[in-house]
């Protein structure tokens, strides 16, 4: 008895685990964010998306506090605890009880919060960081830890890709000529910085390459790096070991869709490289490979969670 | 005692108190707990309270309202001070509750099987074949044991002279239980002083106690770690809290009807692996909604084709399918009788005195004696429907008055039972509040109850209804070594 998982606890809990995710990335870019733009006129284009001439604290409450944004913290906090009360006997009381707190905490957010953006930011990152911790020390090594980081790194996968795709253009600024080329390195290292900020990979980069930064370097870098945290590669390295795991460990029958996926997957990561490549380049590579990402995602859900 | 001790003012009135008892010498059962009360000031048991509720949000030990917009936990009130059950009068219940749980089990055995009781007279056919809860898909099915209600939980009041008195038998999908285990956690925590060196028994054997009654009704053909699980409506449900509670602590999959599925008239839950055999279901779904091939077809939250293999013996379902014929209020005053027909015993545990209206008699010492009387009516639960006679307005009683003459099979009334009360943090002040016991029983090849109970009080000054849904709340229930 002990060995199975229900299918719907199975994606319970891979959609814990993404959401919490989801959560620490969002607020880390907001903070990033925020403080890059701080003291920088005009050009936050990250926020004006959507909305237009929106004012700042708009935006901001949109993207924590606005329950109508499927997306926002809030939301996915939502849904993170959701997930986790219908899994409440599978998970330790401690996470719970720390989910629980956490999402009160956040619903409770007020306008003056708001104004304390990167206070808020570090509060909410280390609900997320508090959450991994307490689950790394409590959650029982069953089938559901295996589901649990599956989705995580997915998350962190998909994550990593797009918030790259979304400063693609810094590839082009790199190639601008002449008597614009240093106002455009200026722009160019800022977004580059807010970028490897965003994903916390500011001072990792920096034990690579203690000299200069290139853009090039840098998506290389947050793509390919297989020792960094966040990069796709190590995220996919991860993904790797569950999937082995299942069968090995969970005694789960082998599946032939999932190792296929797996396989397409991390050759596109294997032979990828950005040498050469221009912002439309780019766009399509990270394309590719959030397709092979979201194909493994379809695999992992018509095999277990049914 | 000082003025500043949280019992220095505290008066019962004209009602039995739990702790002081009544008039008189306060028993000396309570001595110690007296002291140990008397040592705290309002100050320090309000602060412990906020702590306790507290730790209730935080824990999520919470009932769920859902709106539109959001999900809204609630607790149930608490009252941090405890209700206190002498060792001699925790035996009256729990042989009792015993002898009652046996008496529920030999009945239904007997109405849908052989009906001797019924031909014998001692209970009107039509009473329980014509019952809303009567299922005639019970009729002639062997279940393992003889067990029809593995988990009973009694309401019982004390009157004003201390006497205890059963209310109901909840024989359906009795709740409760996780509040009286997390109610003593809270406890042990919030008042580690209060408790020391008092012998109190242990609440925290309920898991492996139910755990094991379910696995000794497994059908005969299960292997011996028969798979057991605990079926819930789902997150919506407002005991959800509970049912995870349950499937913690016995270590079970916690599942709702879409989990499971019925293939060649036996039941397996949908896991990762693929399809696991079920053996024993602990429902807390109502009878209509477990199948929709056989009751309510609009039923989502069931499983279909689950009562062909509860027929066919390849699954048990705990409680029994069928069993609220037993805990139906016109069934109630019967009970006394059906445990002498039974058992050939005396009760142990006494009814309060009941008038049956579908009964010429009992309909008109009611409609005489409106205003003394509590008239309820038989098919409800959760205290709807109840009217207070010397509570009620002129016009609730007329009201009363015209659907009794209508509908009279539908009620029955009871003399207004002065219930007991214990001392209870209201405010700034400790005042009496009235109380009720629900013990739990858990039946598999013998009855266990578990010591104590749940104790609810009515927070509202004077009231007498305790149930969570009219704004009742609950208290840890302390049965001494």
């Amino acid at each position: 008895m002990d060995s199975s998982l229900l299918t719907r606890f199975a994606e319970n809990i891979f959609w814990l685990a993404r959401y919490m995710e989801r959560i620490e990335n969002l607020a880390r870019i907001l903070d990033v964010n925020e403080t890059y733009n701080r003291g920088r006129a005009g050009d936050n284009d990250w926020s004006h998306e959507r909305h237009g001439d929106a004012t700042e604290s708009a935006v901001i409450a949109f993207y924590i506090t606005d329950r109508k944004n499927p997306n926002s913290i809030i939301s996915c906090l939502h849904f993170a605890r959701e997930n986790a009360r219908s899994l409440r006997h599978l998970i330790s009381t401690e996470m719970w009880r720390q989910i629980n707190t956490f999402y009160s905490r956040i619903r409770n957010v007020k306008a003056a919060d708001l104004r304390n953006l990167s206070e808020l930011c570090r509060e909410i990152k280390e609900g997320c960081q508090t959450h991994t911790g307490i689950t790394e020390g409590t959650f029982f090594r069953n089938q559901g830890w295996t589901f649990y980081h599956i989705g995580k790194y997915l998350e962190r996968a998909d994550q990593t890709t797009r918030q790259v795709d979304m400063r693609r253009h810094m590839l082009i600024r790199a190639d601008v000529e002449d008597g614009e080329a240093d106002a455009a390195r200026q722009l160019d290292l800022i977004e580059v910085n807010t970028l490897l900020r965003s994903l916390a990979g500011f001072h990792a980069f920096r034990q690579v390459h203690p000299a200069g930064m290139t853009a090039e370097d840098v998506v290389s870098f947050l793509l390919f790096d297989s020792r960094f945290s966040r990069s796709v590669a190590f995220s996919l390295s991860m993904v790797e070991s569950l999937i082995v795991e299942m069968s090995k460990t969970h005694r789960l029958r082998r599946n032939v869709a999932i190792r296929a996926a797996f396989a397409d997957a991390r050759k596109v990561v294997e032979t990828g490289s950005v040498a050469g490549m221009d912002a439309a380049d780019l766009h399509d590579y990270l394309d590719l490979l959030q397709l092979k990402v979201g194909v493994l995602t379809s695999a992992i859900d018509d095999a277990y969670f049914g | 005692m000082s003025q500043d001790n949280a019992l220095a003012r505290y008066e019962p009135g004209a009602f039995f108190c739990e702790l002081f008892g009544r008039g008189g010498k306060p028993p000396a059962h309570t001595a110690l707990v007296r002291e140990r009360l008397a040592q705290l000031d309002i100050p320090s048991l309000r602060r412990r309270s906020r702590d306790a509720i507290e730790e209730l949000y935080d824990l999520g030990i919470t009932f769920t309202v859902y709106s539109d917009r959001d999900v809204i936990d609630r607790i149930l009130p608490f009252d941090v001070i405890p209700r206190v059950i002498s060792p001699a009068d925790w035996q009256i219940i729990e042989t009792g509750v015993q002898q009652r749980v046996a008496a529920l089990n030999h009945f239904l055995k007997d109405i849908y099987n052989d009906r001797k009781i019924l031909k014998d007279g001692v209970v009107p056919a039509d009473l329980v074949l014509g019952n809303a809860n009567y299922r005639e898909e019970m009729v002639g099915l062997d279940v393992p044991g003889g067990v029809y209600v593995h988990i009973c939980g009694t309401d019982i009041v004390r009157d004003d002279k201390g006497e205890f008195r059963v209310l109901e038998d909840n024989a359906r999908t009795p709740s409760g239980v996780s509040y009286v285990i997390e109610n003593r956690h809270l406890m042990l925590r919030a008042f580690a002083d209060l408790t020391e060196g008092i012998d109190l028994r242990p609440v925290d054997g309920y898991g492996s106690q139910l755990a094991a009654a379910l696995s000794a009704v497994a059908p005969r053909r299960a292997p011996g770690d028969p798979g057991i699980v605990l079926m819930s409506p789902g997150t919506f449900n407002s005991a959800y809290f509970e049912h995870v509670f349950l499937a913690r602590e016995m270590g079970v999959p916690l599942v709702e009807g879409q989990d499971l599925v019925v293939e060649k008239d036996r039941v397996f839950m949908k896991t990762t692996g693929g399809l696991v055999p079920v053996h024993v279901i602990y429902r807390r779904i109502d009878d209509a909604f477990l199948d929709p091939e056989v009751f309510n077809p609009e039923s989502a939250l069931g499983v279909p084709g689950l009562m062909r293999a509860y027929r066919k013996g390849n699954v048990n379902i705990a409680n029994a399918v069928g069993t609220g014929v037993a805990d139906d209020k016109a069934i109630y005053a019967y009970m006394p009788r059906i445990i002498r027909y039974y058992l050939d015993e005396d009760p142990i545990l006494q009814n309060v005195q009941t008038n049956i209206c579908r009964e010429k008699e009992g309909l008109a010492y009611t409609l005489d004696h409106l205003e003394e009387l509590v008239t309820k009516p038989v098919g409800e639960s959760g205290g709807y429907g109840v009217v207070i006679g010397p509570r009620a307005t002129k016009k609730e009683l007329r009201e009363l008055r015209s659907v009794l003459m209508k509908k009279p099979d539908n009620y029955i009334s009871q003399p207004m039972i002065n219930l007991s009360v214990t001392p209870t943090l209201i405010g700034n002040a400790v005042e009496p509040r009235h109380v009720d016991l629900r013990p739990f029983a858990v039946t598999g090849d013998s009855t266990w109850v578990l010591p104590g109970g749940l104790t609810r009080v009515a927070m509202k000054r004077g009231s007498l209804v305790v149930n969570s849904s009219q704004g009742g709340g609950t208290k840890d229930t302390w049965v001494l070594g």
